[in-house]
Parts: structure tokens; sequence; C-alpha cells
């Protein structure tokens, strides 16, 4: 297991889409599409807040993947990802920065 | 017969065998008379022809009989070179492979050394039966009945040998008597005709091109039984054997068909388009045997026909399935259950569990490791009508199952939670 840090930009999509208001704390692990053929699990540490709410935009944060060997070769900065539960869709981020 | 300009006539017996020759004013020229396994004796008069036992060609220099594809000895009562085929299976004498007419002489000629008028005295055998009481039934009842009986050889085959030249030389061997069994039905008619009437090399002909037919068929049905590839999308091995086995079944009549109008003399063009006679029952009868054979095959494999999907032994009752939890969260789950938001709104609002006991140990230590935490990994056992709602999905390079926040108190209320 390797540790993978990237920096990127997070949209929550609003409760329009996800059918009701959610908030997301510090420390959110939510399933990451980066890859086609399965899902990454990411731990999400916002910068400069300990929380933010579903109909956020342009919410800059670190994601630490856990296992960060299956991803090195699947992610590039400048890439689009989406992030959810299961089977719902959450939100979508674009990769800024591999740290 | 014209011999040196003058006309013979040529009587023979119940083998086909010439008994004497006589010319235009009754005179007996020359008779014969011959050993039970061919060889010829001039009993009288002149040997003006080379042609007698069973009409074959006699080699007299050689004591040998030309059967056209093989040659045979009188004398051993054999042939000189062996069978390539196996006509009866179920017979043991069918593995003799240079005996002459499975060494039965009285009984069953062999026209050309090879077998199809060997499955026509397989056919009496097999389905003498059905012939005595044909006269009772009416044309359908006798389709059926001939049917039956060759699914169910193809059938037993199947299950026995389930390789694909095993059930396709029994569909073979099956679509072959039911084929023969057709030409006789046709020929004796619904009133019974009687058996003296039958002209068993039609019989033997259409054997053979049944024999051709049912082959193909029976491979096409293996091959739909067992082909991972999809016929325009279909997935169910039945349908796929259905969509196939008729085709290969009429191209294999073709084949056979046009194989015996050359033998019959006719030139190629009208060989072939002569060949579709029939070409509607062989579909039928070689499409029939693809399905069986499919059938067969595939539960010899465990396989539902009709789905193509493994039969399961039976559905389990329930489900284990794995989580790593901190110790506040098991303290919390053994008194509160399941809960959406253990910590209030902000986190994973459902579940995520493993499949596998031992994914969940190799990851949690992994986790546990790097980020400095100890974690407890908890069984549950959940009905499997429930567990059909979950999420499953691949993260992380395990197999994972989400319970979202929508099914979590139908599982809190059955679930039993254990540590492994």
């Amino acid at each position: 297991m390797q540790l993978l840090r990237i920096l990127a930009d997070l949209t929550f999509y609003s409760s329009n889409i996800i059918g009701k208001d959610r908030t997301y704390f510090n420390g959110y692990r939510p399933a990451f599409k980066i890859r086609e053929d399965m899902f990454n699990s990411g731990q999400i540490e916002f910068i400069g807040q300990d929380k933010t709410i579903s109909g956020s935009k342009n919410i800059k944060a670190y994601i630490i993947f856990s296992h960060g060997d299956l991803l090195l070769d699947f992610i590039t900065i400048g890439q689009r990802f989406t992030f959810g539960e299961g089977s719902e869709t959450l939100g979508e981020g674009i990769v800024l920065n591999i740290l | 017969m014209v011999k040196n300009g003058t006309l013979y006539y040529v009587h023979t017996d119940n083998l086909g065998s010439i008994q004497a020759i006589t010319d235009e004013n009754k005179n007996i020229v020359s008779s014969y008379y011959y050993t039970p396994w061919g060889g010829r004796v001039l009993l009288s008069g002149a040997n003006i022809t080379d042609r007698g036992y069973t009409f074959h060609e006699h080699l007299e220099p050689f004591g040998l009989i030309n059967m056209n594809g093989r040659v045979c000895d009188p004398v051993l009562a054999r042939f000189l070179s062996p069978d390539n085929y196996v006509q009866a299976p179920d017979f043991t004498q069918s593995f003799n492979r240079y005996s002459y007419c499975l060494n039965n002489p009285f009984k069953y000629t062999d026209p050309d050394g090879e077998f199809w008028h060997i499955i026509v005295g397989a056919l009496i055998g097999g389905v003498v039966n059905l012939i005595a009481n044909w006269n009772n039934c009416e044309g359908f009842w006798q389709y059926v009945a001939a049917f039956g009986a060759g699914a169910a050889t193809a059938a037993t085959g199947g299950a026995a040998g389930a390789t694909w030249v095993g059930i396709a030389g029994v569909s073979a061997a099956g679509s072959a008597a039911i084929m023969g069994t057709n030409s006789v039905i046709a020929q004796t008619g619904h009133n019974f005709s009687g058996m003296g009437n039958v002209d068993w090399g039609q019989v033997g002909i259409s054997s053979a091109i049944g024999c051709v037919s049912g082959f193909a068929g029976g491979a096409a049905g293996y091959w739909a039984a067992n082909s991972s590839m999809l016929v325009n999308g279909i997935n169910s091995p039945i349908l796929r054997s259905a969509v196939v086995s008729p085709l290969a079944a009429g191209a294999g009549h073709i084949a056979g068909r046009t194989t015996a109008n050359l033998f019959a003399g006719q030139n190629l063009s009208d060989a072939f388009a002569n060949s579709f006679n029939g070409l509607g029952s062989s579909m039928i009868v070689g499409g029939a045997m693809g399905v069986a054979s499919t059938v067969a095959v595939n539960y010899a494999n465990n396989v539902n026909p009709w789905t193509g999907k493994n039969l399961t032994q039976a559905t389990p009752k329930t489900i284990s399935i794995y989580r790593a939890v901190s110790t506040d969260e098991y303290k919390n789950i053994n008194s509160n259950g399941l809960r959406p938001n253990p910590d209030g709104s902000g986190y994973q609002e459902g579940k995520l569990f493993y499949k596998s006991y031992q994914d969940a140990v190799n990851n949690t230590s992994a986790y546990d490791a790097a980020f400095g935490q100890k974690s407890i990994i908890i069984k549950i056992d959940v009905p499997y009508n429930i567990s059909q709602n979950f999420n499953y999905f691949h993260m992380d390079g395990y197999d994972v199952i989400y319970i979202s926040t929508v099914d979590l108190p139908s599982v809190n209320n059955v679930m039993t939670i254990n540590k492994p």
C-alpha cells in the first residue's frame, strides 16, 4: 500500500442533483472514479476550512489515496474525475497537482 | 446383361448374388453356388461374368471380392483393410474393423465395402418394433416415435461422452436411424404396404444423408453448447443451437445428398441441383439432434441450457460480508446497529463492506499500519434476498459491497454481527 497525495479543485453537486442537502467534513472518504476499471478510496482534506456543503464549487483540497500504486499510471495533471458513494455520484473535480 | 451382342437375364437370390444366368430362350447359361462368405463356385455352364456374390466383382485370379470401398477375402471371411467407421457403437461386432457385415452374411449385405447398408442392418435391429406398429399409427406419431429414439440416443451419448466427436458421432448414428426410418415410412405409407416393397437402397442413402446432417447438427449443437461466442447476440445455448444446427444439418444434407447422387451416376450440376430434395426434413432432424446434443452437453457440464448460466446447487440463505471498524464504531453498532451517520452528518452515509474475510484482513492491516490505527473486523450475515439490493463494485483492487442509507434499516432488522 502506497499513499498518493494530490491537489484538486472539487465541485460538490447541489441538492437539486443529489436529492438532499449534505455536509462534508474534513476526512470525508468517498470513492473516486479515476481509473475506468475500479474505484479508488481517497480521503479529502480541505484547505483553509474544515467542512463544506453540497452545491459548493472551486473547493481546493488535498486528496490522499490509500492505494496510490494503483493510480500512478492512470492519473495526470488536468485530468477530470468524479467521486461518490456506491452508485451515487456526489461531485467532480480536476487534478491540479500530483504531490 | 448384354455380352458379345447377346442379351442375358440375371437371376439373383435375396442377397443379390447371381444364382443363374439365362439367355433369351430361357436356357440356363451358367449357375452358381456361393460359400457363406462369398466364395463363388460355378455349378454349370460357362463363366461369362466376373459379377457374383451380392453382385460384387470377383477377382478370380486372387480369390478375392472387390467391394469397391474395400476388398474382401471369402476364405478368411475378412476384409483386407479396416473399416473407417464404427456403425453401431452399442454393438460389439461394430468394433471388429475387418469383419464383413457384422459377421452376419446371411442377413446383411455390404454393397460398397463401407457402411451404409450395415446401418440399414442396425436400423432393422433397432426400430423393428416401430415398424411393426406403423399401421396402427398416424404419420405424425411415427415421426415422434422415431425422433424420440434418436433423441434419446443423442442424449445418452451426450451425458456419457461430452466430447464433440462423441456427441456428433452419436447424433450421426441417431440421425441415420431417423432418416432411414422416415424413408421406410415414406415408402410403406400409412397403411403399411409391407416390408417387401421397401427399397433398402433408398433407405441406405437416406440413412447416410441423415448421418452426415446429424453429424453436422450434433457438432454444431456441441459448439453452441460450449462456445462463448454469441450468435447474433443470443445467449441461450438452446436458441443458439436451434439457429445453427439446422443450417449445419442442411449443409450436411446437401453435401451428403450430392455425394450420393454422384455415386448414383449423376453429373455434378444435376447431383447438386437434386440434392435439395428432402432438405427440410434433414434440417428438422439435424436441428433436433443439435438441440438434443446441446441440452445433453449443457447438463453434463452443469449449465442451464436455456440461460447458459451455471446451475447452482442451491441459493444460499445468507451471505457473509466483512467490515473494518474502530473500537468505538464496534460498540456503537452492537448497541444501535448500523447507522447512517454515527458522528452526525459529514462522512460517508452508507457502509462499505468486503466480500471476503481475507480481503478485509489484508487491506485493513495495511491501512492500520499506514494510518497508525487499530481496527476490528466484523462479520455480518445478511439474508440473500436483501443482499441483492446492495451495490457491488471494485475498489482499490478489492471486491467491495456498498450498503446505502436506504438499505441500512432493512439490514439492521435481520443481520447478525460477529467477530470472525
